[in-house]
């Protein structure tokens, strides 16, 4: 498996334990050849040529949507191209929350969401006189949906959350939460943050009923500055676009312009063709591997690495206990070494070409319940073995004797 | 020893380690002419800088740090070399020494002095803004001095 991603193949360099998949996936040889590919002979101008090489652009981009529409269950005009996640999400709350949110309004968010799923929720309540609501983990490892369910009301208008967390590890109860939606508050939608999810379990949005969901070609083996935005189709069709320009217009005129439909309506300018290639390829290239399969070796290299910090002593795990007795697996686990800050330890593991994430994973409001500044994250793909996880434990008994 | 072990020890020497775990001047200051904030936007760092001034001089400086040894023991360091002179003087150093920092120039010019300890952050680059915080919230608080004498 190393063998087809080039990062983990260069000549005369030491072994990578690159375990930092949470914050970006490396490529495989297959994504890069489409992406080389694509800007080789796929380069038109979609969507605007009247000759031959054109048209292969637009259809090559289209299938692409249809590649990824499909890879989440999704039909082709309910999957609109964005950067990632982070574009996806400031758009929903531009152009589905802002015309609509009144004063004394309620989005709701947990505590453990992402900056990306958190700012633009800030900012379009300021705007709009709205309040952003916080529901709190029930324990530092799981979500009670009963706390959630009883800040929902007439007042809320949209309830946004992590399909997986990227500090914690565990899944929140989407169809669950659309349920109580549906009981509770059925003015509002369900917008999800599906960055770290999309890589590690199958994903139907219509089985999960929510009403929007995101998520980033760079966290899915893909290319980075793509990735797309799933949004029902009434609400896409009642949305005004997000950015204007060419390509999403019917007539212009000096008074008044027509657009058109979506999700084009929703891609203004020349798109990044070869992202969306490379995107699509990506999700081909994932799908047509055993995925059950996949996720049982990402859980086994998570609970192998946790076992060599239970040994290590002296290290605290986040998010894991509740996530084990529930039997589910995990791609990722953070931790805090007692008395050594997490940049000091990533330092020396990366000394034994151990690729870890240090920081507050921008998440800080978790950080602050978690009542930590900071804190080291392993996070696996397909690629690693547990000699990965090996590496990373002898970088942390290192990084003891160095520095506590 | 490993070159990366080399580089390791150069980092973390006695000095070093001996300012981020005991800090010297980690405290709040009980009058306070000139305050900065300072955060490190990618990481969790962060530092309050607090400095007394009398007739141009520092006369007191202290902080509250929250975050790696290597941004801890820059503040203990800088605090040590500044307390006591020019404010002036204290502002040039954090500029220089942000350049220092940014260029990964190693070792550091002699006038540093223990500040020297923290030129092998140029061997791990992605540690630069942990070395820089204490400089860039010194030379924050004491910017309107350096403004005022051009």
């Amino acid at each position: 498996m190393r063998a087809q991603f080039p990062l983990l193949c260069v000549p005369d360099e030491p072994r990578l334990a690159y375990l930092d998949s949470a914050a970006t996936t490396l490529r495989p040889r297959e994504v890069i050849e489409a992406i080389a590919s694509a800007h080789a002979h796929e380069l038109g101008s979609v969507r605007r040529g009247a000759y031959n090489l054109a048209r292969r652009a637009d259809d090559a981009y289209e299938q692409a949507r249809a590649a990824v529409a499909g890879f989440i269950g999704a039909r082709s005009d309910e999957l609109v191209f964005v950067r990632g996640t982070t574009e996806a999400i400031n758009l929903v709350a531009e152009c589905w929350a802002r015309p609509r949110l009144q004063p004394g309004d309620e989005v709701v968010v947990t505590e453990l969401e992402h900056h990306s799923n958190l700012l633009p929720w800030q900012r379009v309540a300021s705007q709009t006189g709205a309040h952003v609501v916080s529901v709190p983990l029930d324990a530092a490892d799981g979500f009670g949906l009963s706390a959630l369910a009883a800040r929902l009301g007439p007042r809320t208008r949209v309830v946004a959350c992590a399909h997986v967390s990227n500090v914690l590890g565990f899944a929140l109860p989407i169809a669950a939460i659309a349920d109580e939606l549906r009981a509770r508050a059925p003015q509002a939608v369900l917008v999800v943050d599906g960055a770290q999810s999309v890589a590690h379990m199958p994903v139907d949005v219509g089985a999960l009923g929510c009403d929007f969901y995101a998520f980033s070609g760079h966290k899915l083996y893909g290319p980075s500055g793509i990735g797309a935005l799933f949004g029902k189709r009434e609400h896409l069709a009642s949305m005004p676009p997000y950015q204007l320009g060419g390509g999403m217009v019917g007539r212009v005129a000096t008074e008044h312009t027509r657009f058109i439909d979506a999700p084009h309506r929703f891609e203004a300018g020349t798109p990044n063709v070869a992202g969306a290639l490379g995107l699509a390829t990506a999700v081909q290239w994932l799908a047509a591997r055993d995925r059950a399969s996949i996720a049982a070796h990402e859980g086994a290299l998570i609970e192998r690495a946790a076992a060599g910090l239970h040994t290590l002593g002296g290290v605290r795990m986040f998010g894991r206990e509740g996530r084990v007795a529930r039997g589910e697996p995990c791609a990722l686990l953070s931790f805090a070494v007692d008395g050594i800050h997490p940049h000091d330890v990533a330092s020396v593991l990366d000394t034994h070409g151990v690729a870890v994430r240090a920081g507050h994973l921008c998440a800080q409001p978790l950080m602050a319940r978690l009542g930590v500044p900071a804190v080291l994250r392993v996070s696996v793909g397909l690629y690693n073995d547990a000699d990965d996880i090996d590496a990373l434990v002898v970088g942390l008994e290192h990084a003891r004797g160095l520095l506590s | 020893m490993s070159v990366h072990d080399t580089h390791l020890a150069a980092l973390y020497q006695a000095q070093l380690l001996d300012h981020g775990r005991n800090p010297r001047h980690a405290k709040p200051l009980a009058q306070i002419d000139r305050i900065a904030e300072c955060d490190n936007p990618l990481c969790g760092d962060r530092i309050a800088l607090g400095v007394r001034l009398s007739e141009g001089m520092v006369a007191d400086i202290g902080f509250d740090a929250q975050g790696c040894l290597i941004s801890v023991s820059a503040a203990s360091l800088l605090c040590c070399a500044v307390r006591g002179g020019s404010a002036l003087d204290a502002h040039a150093l954090c500029v220089r020494a942000l350049e220092l920092v940014a260029a990964r120039v190693e070792p550091w010019p002699p006038e540093f002095g223990e500040l020297a300890a923290l030129a092998p952050v140029a061997r791990f680059p992605a540690r630069r803004r942990c070395a820089s915080l204490a400089f860039s919230a010194l030379a924050a608080a004491l910017g309107g001095e350096a403004a005022a004498a051009r």
